[in-house]
């Protein structure tokens, strides 16, 4: 999904952002969102790290969850806020302008149990990601599962060769736009289990640019 | 494995495409052989600042924290939101720093200030946030003098080797762009052509100091569209909305189409040749380069407008004002509390005063009075992404 790169772009501008992602992907967000949805049940507590305009917080509080949502931008959660009082679900989705490093302080052990989080993972160091899946661990309870969406690498260097020609254009375009790049997250199956997550599923998309990966905590620790 | 200090092959490169960000690896940096005591410095992840640092920190024990600002250089990323207390928060509790020192002094980059609220980065992690010398390159000295900053630390130059990397920075992409069809169809056109550009850049850059100026400060945001620039409106720094350039281009087919004719008539390709070079030179010419200094802020952007106000009444003369100011603004009387502004006329609106005043007694006003309040500005920066003035 090479076009994720224009996400950058989008996010200078938070009111558009869902009409371009939707664009951008050829309508396939909506699609990604409720296979990452169905994984939570009624009534079942759930995080979604960097909700954005709360699409896929939406999604998850329509099926019956319980959903906390965090963003660190406070013009993400403005469209997310209107978004949600729109749809009357104020009692099902708290909206919280909080950074993905505090996980640690702001929710006690075993907090949820669905954590969910779309396109995030590409947008963080390294570091991070690996502090960030350790809180998750963390955070969720007894069968929690993990359920993550993010632009990876594809494995054959035929896509991987295609998806770099189609993705040059728009890095530059974006890079122009906004001086700003996003890069896929390398190994995102290998640091799910190695911070003490066992992968259910993982599936790609056509040209394996996106990864849906659905994880359950293992019992073992970290 | 660290990326190697010394590369001058990315270093030409990242210089000469230095308008686009170049991330690198984030996280924490062993710099010598540091202990429990050894101090703590903090950048942006733009690769070739991060070379820079460490180049400057050689000799020194100490740890490197990288913090993820996309590949954007302190003081733009800074001013632009991407360089916050969020980042600085985020690599002090993910680089794992906390266990191997016993200190909680984290030494930022000067011109971090604008973006960094070292108050957030406190009640966060515990860290002290400090802001040390604008240039890398100081920082030993400011060691040596105990972690204080002399008024020349604190300055921001334009020296000519950084006016140098200006030019290059702005010559380079727009001699490579029109390089291909040049070296296909008008092989002739192409040292001409890169002489013309190069020499435009360098001499802009170059006598810069020179050049007619643009008032700063409140006067020059009052005489916003009138007078000192005489010639110096058509060179590239000072012109916003490429009318130079048109006209530049203009003029430049004109007398193309004149010297064709003296000599008889030029054939076709040589035409469009010069016609295409022609428009690179001109947008050269036009683009808006007052940003790329630090004494002009862009042309595009309506904050060139606003002057700092000092409230008196408010100021208790903790003279963080005067820790942050590149350009040495304030001067803090230390007898009766207050801080004064004794140079305004040098300001460059970096806001870095505004954000850091732990009395707010700093305001960003308009020419009609208006202020915008610093809260408002640490949330948005200067106008990120217009939605201050949107939301106003």
């Amino acid at each position: 999904m090479s076009t994720f790169v224009l996400m950058r772009l989008l996010e200078s501008a938070p009111r558009r952002y869902d009409l371009g992602i939707w664009l951008l992907s050829l309508g396939r967000i909506g699609r990604v969102h409720a296979r990452m949805a169905e994984q939570a049940q009624a009534g079942e507590r759930i995080l979604d790290i960097g909700c954005g305009t709360g699409s896929l917080a939406l999604r998850c509080a329509s099926r019956g969850g319980q959903v906390t949502a965090i963003d660190i931008s406070p013009q993400m959660l403005d469209v997310a806020r209107e978004k949600v009082n729109a749809a009357g679900l104020e009692d099902q989705i708290e909206l919280r302008e909080m950074s993905a490093v505090d996980l640690d302080e702001a929710f006690p052990e075993g907090s949820f149990d669905v954590v969910v989080s779309s396109l995030v993972f590409s947008e963080l160091s390294e570091d991070e990601q690996g502090f960030v899946l350790r809180q998750c661990r963390r955070l969720l309870g007894d069968g929690g599962r993990l359920v993550l969406a993010d632009e990876v690498v594809p494995r054959r260097w035929s896509l991987r060769l295609l998806n770099r020609v189609l993705r040059l254009p728009l890095v530059l375009l974006t890079y122009i736009l906004t001086q700003t790049t996003t890069r896929a997250v390398e190994g995102l199956e290998e640091k799910v289990t190695g911070a003490g997550f066992a992968v259910r599923s993982a599936e790609r998309s056509l040209l394996g640019g996106l990864e849906l990966v659905v994880a359950a905590k293992s019992e073992e620790g970290a | 494995m660290l990326p190697a200090v010394v590369d001058p092959v990315k270093d030409v490169l990242q210089t000469g495409l230095r308008v686009l960000p170049f991330p690198t690896r984030t996280g924490l940096f062993r710099i010598g052989n540091p202990n429990r005591e050894s101090p703590v410095f903090l950048t942006c992840n733009f690769d070739l600042t991060v070379r820079r640092v460490r180049r400057a920190l050689r000799g020194l024990d100490c740890y490197l924290l990288v913090a993820p600002s996309r590949g954007i250089n302190v003081w733009c990323a800074a001013a632009g939101g991407h360089l916050t207390s969020n980042q600085v928060v985020s690599v002090i509790k993910t680089s794992g720093i906390s266990e191997l020192v016993d200190h909680r002094r984290l030494i930022l980059p000067q011109l971090a200030a604008t973006g960094v609220e070292r108050k957030v980065v406190e009640e966060r992690t515990g860290w002290r946030a400090l802001f040390g010398p604008v240039r890398a390159e100081d920082i030993p000295a400011y060691l040596a003098n105990h972690y204080k900053k002399t008024d020349e630390m604190r300055k921001v130059r334009f020296d000519l080797g950084e006016r140098l990397e200006m030019a290059a920075m702005w010559a380079f992409p727009i001699s490579i762009i029109p390089l291909v069809p040049l070296l296909i169809w008008w092989r002739w056109l192409v040292l001409p052509f890169l002489a013309v550009v190069w020499g435009i850049a360098a001499f802009t850059f170059g006598a810069f100091p020179w050049l007619p100026g643009r008032p700063t400060g409140a006067e020059g945001a009052r005489s916003e569209h009138g007078g000192r620039l005489r010639w110096a409106r058509y060179l590239i720094i000072f012109d916003p909305r490429l009318r130079a350039s048109l006209t530049v281009l203009v003029l430049f087919l004109g007398a193309l189409a004149v010297y064709a004719w003296l000599v008889g008539g030029l054939e076709w390709s040589s035409l469009i040749g010069w016609g295409l070079a022609g428009l690179a030179i001109s947008l050269l010419i036009g683009l808006d380069l007052t940003g790329s200094t630090p004494i002009y802020k862009s042309g595009l952007h309506e904050e060139r407008l606003l002057t700092v106000q000092l409230l008196e009444d408010r100021c208790t003369g903790k003279a963080m004002c005067e820790q942050v100011c590149p350009k040495n603004c304030y001067q803090v009387d230390s007898e009766l509390h207050k801080a004064l502004i004794v140079a305004g006329h040098e300001c460059v609106r970096c806001g870095a005063c505004v954000v850091q005043c732990p009395e707010d007694a700093l305001v960003f006003a308009y020419l009609d009075g208006r202020t915008i309040a610093p809260e408002e500005i640490r949330r948005y920066k200067l106008n990120m992404l217009g939605e201050r003035v949107k939301g106003a």
